[in-house]
C-alpha cells in the first residue's frame, strides 16, 4: 500500500536526524568551557576540592573514557530515559521533566487551540470579505497581534486582568484559569501570522478555475470558501502550525517565567542561568525529539488532507 | 415567459494596474432558446468575458454596464440569491480547462451531486442517480468507481466528459460551453463535438458555445457572433456568416482557416487601454474608408440577413 510505504519512508529519514540531534546535544557538553567536575565540587563557592574528591567524581561521571565511549554510554542511558542528575539539585532530571511536562503540555495545547480557532477563523473571515471593511479592520488587528512581543503582552495582560480587573491569577498554577493568560500571550503573534497565512492561502485557492466552476453550480459563498477553497488552503497552514506546536511544546520559556508556571521552559531557563549542563543537554534532546515527532505527525496529516499522497498521483 | 437571453448594450471594463481595459463593448444580441449560438473570435476578443458575465461570474474588478434579460430578470443586476438559483439550474456552465475545473482534493461524486443538492437539500438520492445515469451515458462503464475518484486520477479526456456531466446535473434550460476544445488533440475534439451534439439532441438545444474553433462552430451552431477586440463585428445565421461573410474581418478569419488555405490577416489585435474612436479593425482592414478611423460603425443589416459593424453596409 502507498500509505504504509509513505510513512515508512518518513520514519527512515527521521533516524539520521535523531542521531544528529543526540550527537549535537552530546557535543554541547564536551565543548562547554569549564570542567564539570570542578563546577560540581565548587558550587558552594568557598571549599577547594581535594584531588581525591575530583578523582571520585570524575570516575563517577565516566569522564575518563574517550568521547565516543562517553557518547555511547550517554546515548544508552538517554534512550532508556535516564538523563542523569542535575548539577545543582542532584535530583533525577527525567523525573523532574516528567513532573513539569504536564504544565507545558497544557499551555501548549491551549495556545494551539487559540491559534487554530482564532487564526483560521479570522483568516477565513478576511478571505470571505476580501477588501471590505471587515477585511481591513482584521488585517490591521492581525498586524498588531503579530508585532506585539510576547513578554510585553504578558505584562499588559497581568496589568489588566490581574491588577485592574482582578479576574485571573497572575502567578503560579492553580487550575485552568492560570493557563489562560500564559497561553494567550504565547499564541497571540502566531494567531496573527496564521490568520494572514490562512487569508492568502484561501485567496490563492479562490483565484482558481475550480472555484468559478463551483460558483457556476449555484453554491453559496460560504460553501465555496469552506468546502472548496479551505481543504486545499489547509496544506500550507498545517505545516506552519505543526512547527509552531513543536516550538511551544519545548516550553514557552518567557511566558512560563513571567507567569511563574513550573513547566519545561522555566526548567531550561534556570538550567541555562546555573550552567546546569546535564539539564540543558536533556532539554536539547527533548525539544529535538518533539520537533521530529511533530514533523512526522504533519507528514501523516498530509495523508488526510492531500488525496494525491493517499491514492497516488496516477492518470490512466 | 421569454426564455431567450437578450443582451442590450453590454459593456464590461476591468480595473487594472494600468487603468481601465475594455473587454466587451456595446454588445446587442439575442441568444435564441432552442438554438446553438457560437461566440467566435481570437484569444482576448472578449468572448469568454461575455459568456461569464451572463452568470455574474466575472471577478470583482469588472465594471458591467447594460442589461442581460432572461425570463423578465436583468441577470446583471439581480440579487445574489436570485443569480445563485439560476446558476446550474437554469443556465449551467461547461467550463474550459477540464482538469483545472475540478477540485483536486475532493472526490468526483460530491462535486457532481452538490450541483443539485445546493438547490434542494432533499434531492441527495436523485442527484446520485442522475450522476450515475449521466456518467454512463457519457461512456463510463462503472460510474460508482468514477465517482470515488479524484480528478488527478483521470485523463484529460475523462475530465472533459466529467465536466460535461457536471453542467447537465440539474437539467438546465441553457448551457454555456466555454472553449470546450481548447488545447485538445483532434481525437478529443471529435469526442467533445459528439458530446455537445448529444447534449443538444437529448438535453437542451439552448446553448452558447464560446470557441476559437471555427470548424466546431460551423458544425454545431445555428447562429454565430464574431467578436473582435471586444466588439461584435458580425452576427447572423451560421451558414451565412461563415460561407458568405460580410465584414472584412470575418472574411479574413474564414480565409485564415487551414481548410481555406490558411491566409493570415496582417497585423495584430490592438491593445484595449482606452477605447478606440473608430472601428477597431480599421488598422488591419483592407477596405478601410476615411470615416472608419473617425467613428465606430453601427451594426448595419446586410442583404443576407447578417448584421455587420462596418460602414460598407451603411445604406443611409
Amino acid at each position: 500500500m502507498g500509505i504504509v510505504k509513505y510513512i515508512g519512508k518518513r520514519v527512515l529519514t527521521l533516524i539520521p536526524v535523531l542521531l544528529g540531534i543526540t550527537i549535537l546535544a552530546f557535543i554541547l557538553n564536551c565543548m562547554t568551557p569549564g570542567d564539570p567536575v570542578e563546577m560540581i565540587l565548587t558550587r558552594d563557592g568557598d571549599v577547594m576540592p581535594t584531588q581525591e574528591q575530583i578523582d571520585i567524581v570524575t570516575e563517577r561521571l565516566g569522564l575518563n573514557d574517550p568521547y565516543p565511549i562517553q557518547y555511547l554510554k550517554w546515548l544508552k542511558n538517554s534512550l532508556t530515559g535516564e538523563f542523569g542528575q542535575s548539577f545543582v539539585t542532584n535530583k533525577s532530571i527525567s523525573s523532574e521533566m516528567v513532573r513539569r511536562l504536564p504544565y507545558t503540555l497544557k499551555i501548549a495545547v491551549l495556545a494551539m487551540g487559540f491559534t487554530v480557532v482564532m487564526g483560521l477563523g479570522l483568516g477565513i473571515l478576511m478571505a470571505a470579505f476580501r477588501d471590505s471593511w471587515v477585511d481591513r479592520i482584521l488585517r490591521s488587528l492581525t498586524t498588531i497581534m503579530l508585532s506585539i512581543p510576547g513578554f510585553w503582552l504578558a505584562i499588559l495582560l497581568i496589568f489588566l486582568f490581574c491588577e485592574k480587573w482582578q479576574l485571573l491569577p497572575s502567578s503560579g498554577y492553580s487550575g485552568f484559569a492560570s493557563l489562560l493568560l500564559p497561553s494567550f500571550s504565547v499564541a497571540c503573534s502566531t494567531i496573527g501570522v496564521s490568520a494572514r497565512l490562512t487569508r492568502t492561502s484561501i485567496l490563492d485557492e479562490l483565484g482558481r478555475q475550480y472555484i468559478t466552476v463551483a460558483k457556476a453550480k449555484g453554491l453559496k459563498n460560504k460553501a465555496v470558501v469552506i468546502r472548496h477553497a479551505l481543504p486545499g488552503a489547509l496544506i500550507p497552514i498545517m505545516t506552519f502550525l505543526g512547527t509552531y506546536f513543536a516550538g511551544i511544546l519545548g516550553g514557552s520559556t518567557i511566558s512560563e517565567m513571567i507567569f511563574g508556571i513550573p513547566g519545561i521552559g522555566s526548567y531550561a531557563l534556570d538550567a541555562v542561568k546555573a550552567k546546569d549542563f546535564p539539564v540543558i543537554q536533556a532539554y536539547v534532546l527533548y525539544t529535538g525529539l518533539v520537533y521530529v515527532a511533530a514533523n512526522l505527525l504533519i507528514d501523516i496529516l498530509y495523508i488526510v488532507v492531500n488525496p494525491k499522497i493517499r491514492v497516488g498521483e496516477k492518470a490512466e | 415567459m421569454d426564455s431567450n437571453i437578450t443582451i442590450n448594450g453590454l459593456t464590461v471594463k476591468f480595473r487594472t494596474g494600468h487603468g481601465m481595459v475594455t473587454a466587451v463593448e456595446n454588445v446587442n444580441t439575442v441568444f435564441e432558446a432552442g438554438k446553438i449560438t457560437g461566440l467566435i473570435g481570437e484569444s482576448g476578443s472578449g468572448k469568454s468575458v461575455l459568456g461569464m458575465s451572463i452568470l455574474q461570474l466575472l471577478p470583482n474588478s469588472a465594471i458591467i454596464e447594460g442589461e442581460c434579460l432572461y425570463k423578465g430578470d436583468n441577470l446583471l443586476r439581480v440579487r445574489p440569491e436570485t443569480i445563485r438559483s439560476i446558476r446550474g439550474r437554469e443556465i449551467a456552465l461547461i467550463p474550459q480547462n477540464p482538469s483545472e475545473s475540478l477540485n483536486s482534493v475532493r472526490r468526483i461524486k460530491r462535486q457532481l451531486t452538490e450541483a443539485v443538492t445546493t438547490h434542494d437539500k432533499k434531492k441527495k438520492d436523485e442527484a446520485q442517480q442522475r450522476a450515475q445515469e449521466l456518467l454512463q451515458r457519457f461512456g463510463f462503464a462503472d460510474p460508482d468507481e468514477i465517482m470515488r475518484r479524484y480528478s488527478f486520477q483521470m485523463s484529460g479526456g475523462m475530465n472533459q466528459r466529467i465536466i460535461s456531466v457536471l453542467g447537465l446535473m440539474d437539467s438546465p434550460s441553457w448551457i454555456i460551453a466555454d472553449e470546450p476544445t481548447k488545447g485538445l488533440d483532434s481525437i478529443l475534439r471529435k469526442q467533445v463535438y459528439q458530446t455537445l451534439k448529444d447534449i443538444a439532441q437529448h438535453d437542451t438545444a439552448s446553448m452558447i458555445l464560446i470557441t476559437h474553433d471555427i470548424t466546431l462552430a460551423e458544425r454545431l451552431c445555428d447562429n454565430i457572433l464574431v467578436l473582435y477586440a471586444g466588439r461584435v463585428l458580425e452576427q447572423g445565421p451560421t451558414a451565412e456568416v461563415l460561407s458568405n461573410p460580410q465584414h472584412p474581418y470575418t472574411k479574413g478569419l474564414v480565409a485564415s482557416q487551414p481548410s481555406k488555405g490558411m491566409h493570415p490577416i496582417g497585423g495584430v489585435m490592438p491593445e484595449r487601454e482606452g477605447q478606440m474612436a473608430g472601428c477597431n479593425f480599421y488598422p488591419r482592414c483592407r477596405c478601410a474608408l476615411d470615416q472608419c478611423a473617425a467613428a465606430c460603425p453601427a451594426e448595419y443589416p446586410c442583404k443576407n440577413g447578417s448584421l455587420a459593424r462596418c460602414f460598407l453596409y451603411d445604406r443611409s
